[in-house]
């Protein structure tokens, strides 16, 4: 394609993908940039913030309510925990980015989809640079490593499909209802109760098991811990369940977002 | 390359505020709001031929933003095509994509990502830009610390450096202090005369325009009414009378309770005025019983639009009278205007009431018989002097 013979409508015309992966690559060092800017310990806070909740649900789940998960219990709910803030942190992040983008919206040549994508992306750089420190959690509370690639690839590409999809919903929808600006977060937090993360996925009973089949993050946070520590991986069934609605979640989200973007200069 | 084509361009948006868009977040259809909406845009066509230095004339909220916006494909119009072949760059709004913690050079190197350049290229282009907006030594700061001055540089510096077929600018005159903005014509005009680049501008100076414009679109009320050579455009621009030009003077109501049957200097057809000699404006005019104290002015304004004189009626002892057709002539022994474009604004209004009922422009040109040497003239106006020297 070279831009001097054709004559596109300027609507029409696709950001090549080239141009897009370029930009999405630049928009996350730049997030990144932003985020440690002014900081005395920079980068060094995405490893902080894990920590600090692992603390607080050993303490809350451990020792108030003394909760046995077979596993040193830090070391069970530190792989999980990176896991779901890849999906709520990127989330609502994808929501923030895109409400807070909208000064570059009136750039021509910059397609709308990079800013939510590229803050997921960043939040997966989080959840990488926190399994630095889950050796460390299991050398200091002596947990036997189980290493099992597959379930950890599979949970990270399904939450991030997962999380791509709905984050760009969420952050479409945000912009026209800004309601689901303050409503969105809670459901979050609903979900976060509702997924097994500070708890094995076998203590809650047969309710609760229900919400766990049809819930893709709770297949997904037990599978990837299942790919370090000596724990039950779910099904087949599951993992097929999970990953279909994941990519269903990435269809959706990238069409819907794709419809109505152009509509974002007219309200934001 | 580097033409645009409008056909039947409208846009509508939507009037008020409003609690949530519920119907924008709806996938399908057209997404535009219900309810009450204005005609920003409607039914324009137009056509840029590449190189081409275009104009958008007209009053505020006449439509010539949202034309851009709709070139540069911000916004989406209503109905109707836009289209354009080749780059675009825009420079619509100051310091878009800037993030204000990320330095001038940061920002400047992601802009140079966003029109597509990568390594060397855009290295170049990033260096040309610094070196063009003059403020290098303030680059590897974050821009939150910018003057205004400096982020307007930086963003009118990569709108320029950056490749481009086509360029939209709105109102230049943003830009800079007044050497940076002779620069930057400087520039305008090299970009179109060595790369052909294509420069569609608005702004409300009439001398920014003529001096980088030589074709354009007038618009009225979000309609295109006028298109071609600029300066019969301008000279049309300036003769629609004011409350129809502008939306924000358009009177809900049609009725007037007066108005300007007809207009002219004297001799009819008149559009040239003599330094230091009398002109003539004989009108028509028409006030209804209504009316108090009817008066009929006649402003002169350079060609910034700075107002240096006026005569009303009823200042100078002449009662109009209400209820009537009358014909009024006035007479102005003595024009002090400098030699060059000027307007003279004709008013009809009722001095108890302070509201204009009726109002037309006629643009015009002032010349000197004497020895006026424009160049060497300062100030808005021309007094004669006597002289005199003693000694030797």
């Amino acid at each position: 394609m070279t831009a001097d013979k054709q004559t596109t409508s300027v609507h029409a015309k696709p950001h090549t993908r080239m141009h897009t992966l370029v930009l999405l690559r630049s928009w996350v060092g730049r997030d990144f940039r932003i985020r440690t800017s002014q900081t005395a310990l920079g980068s060094m806070w995405s490893l902080i913030n894990p920590i600090v909740a692992t603390a607080g649900f050993v303490f809350a789940f451990h020792n108030v309510a003394e909760l046995d998960a077979g596993v040193p219990y830090a070391t069970y709910v530190f792989p999980g925990m990176l896991l779901w803030n890849l999906f709520g942190g990127g989330f609502s992040r994808a929501m923030d980015s895109t409400a807070g983008s909208m000064h570059i919206a009136s750039n021509a040549n910059f397609p709308r989809l990079v800013p939510p994508v590229s803050a997921i992306l960043l939040a997966s750089i989080d959840l990488a640079s926190g399994l630095v420190l889950l050796p460390i959690f299991m050398l200091a509370q002596g947990a036997e490593a189980h290493l099992a690639p597959l379930p950890i690839l599979g949970a990270l590409v399904g939450t991030l499909a997962l999380t791509i999809g709905v984050g760009l919903v969420a952050a479409a929808v945000s912009i026209f209802i800004r309601d689901l600006r303050n409503l969105l977060p809670l459901v979050v937090q609903v979900a976060f109760f509702l997924t097994p993360v500070a708890y094995p996925p076998d203590s809650g009973g047969g309710n609760l098991a229900a919400v766990f089949r049809w819930n893709p993050m709770a297949t997904f946070v037990t599978g990837f811990r299942a790919g370090f520590l000596d724990v039950s991986n779910p099904d087949g069934a599951s993992w097929t369940r999970a990953i279909a609605t994941a990519f269903v979640a990435l269809g959706v989200g990238l069409w819907y977002f794709s419809r109505v973007q152009s509509r974002f200069p007219d309200v934001a | 390359m580097g033409s645009v084509v409008l056909e039947s361009v409208s846009k509508r948006y939507a009037l008020g505020k409003r609690r949530a868009y519920l119907s924008s977040a709806w996938p399908f259809g057209q997404g535009t709001p219900h309810g009450e909406t204005m005609s920003a845009l409607d039914d324009v066509s137009f056509e840029v031929k590449p190189g081409d230095a275009f104009a958008l004339i007209g009053a505020n909220g006449a439509g010539k933003s949202t034309i851009l916006k709709c070139i540069a494909g911000v916004t989406r119009p209503t109905s109707g095509r836009v289209e354009s072949s080749g780059r675009l760059a825009a420079l619509i709004e100051l310091g878009i994509g800037f993030h204000v913690d990320m330095t001038g050079r940061e920002n400047a190197r992601f802009a140079a990502t966003i029109a597509g350049l990568r390594g060397k290229d855009a290295r170049r282009a990033v260096d040309e830009a610094i070196e063009f907006s003059e403020i290098s030594r303030f680059i590897d700061t974050p821009v939150k610390r910018y003057s205004s001055g400096m982020y307007a540089r930086l963003s009118f510096a990569l709108a320029a450096c950056l490749p481009a077929d086509i360029l939209l600018v709105d109102e230049i005159l943003a830009v800079g202090d007044l050497a940076f903005q002779r620069k930057c014509f400087r520039y305008l005009a090299e970009l179109r005369n060595k790369r052909g680049t294509t420069l569609i501008c608005v702004s409300h100076s009439d001398w920014i325009v003529k001096e980088t414009c030589t074709t354009g679109v007038l618009m009225m009320g979000g309609r295109a009414v006028g298109q071609g050579e600029l300066t019969p455009l301008l000279q049309a621009y300036h003769a629609l009378p004011g409350a129809l030009a502008s939306r924000g003077g358009e009177r809900t109501d049609a009725h007037h309770n007066m108005t300007i049957d007809s207009v002219d200097l004297v001799p009819a057809g008149t559009r040239e005025l003599w330094l230091h000699e009398a002109f003539t404006v004989a009108a028509d005019i028409w006030s209804s019983t209504e009316v108090e104290k009817p008066v009929f002015a006649v402003n002169v304004a350079n060609k910034d639009r700075q107002l240096i004189f006026g005569v009303y009626s009823d200042r100078e002892g002449v009662d109009l009278v209400p209820g009537q057709s009358q014909h009024v002539r006035v007479t102005v022994p003595d024009l002090p205007l400098l030699p060059g474009p000027a307007v003279l604004e004709i008013l009809v209004f009722d001095r108890a009431v302070p509201i204009i009922e009726g109002r037309v422009e006629i643009p015009v040109e002032v010349n000197s018989r004497g020895p006026v040497d424009v160049a060497w003239e300062f100030g808005l106006v021309h007094a004669r002097s006597d002289w005199s020297l003693d000694g030797a």
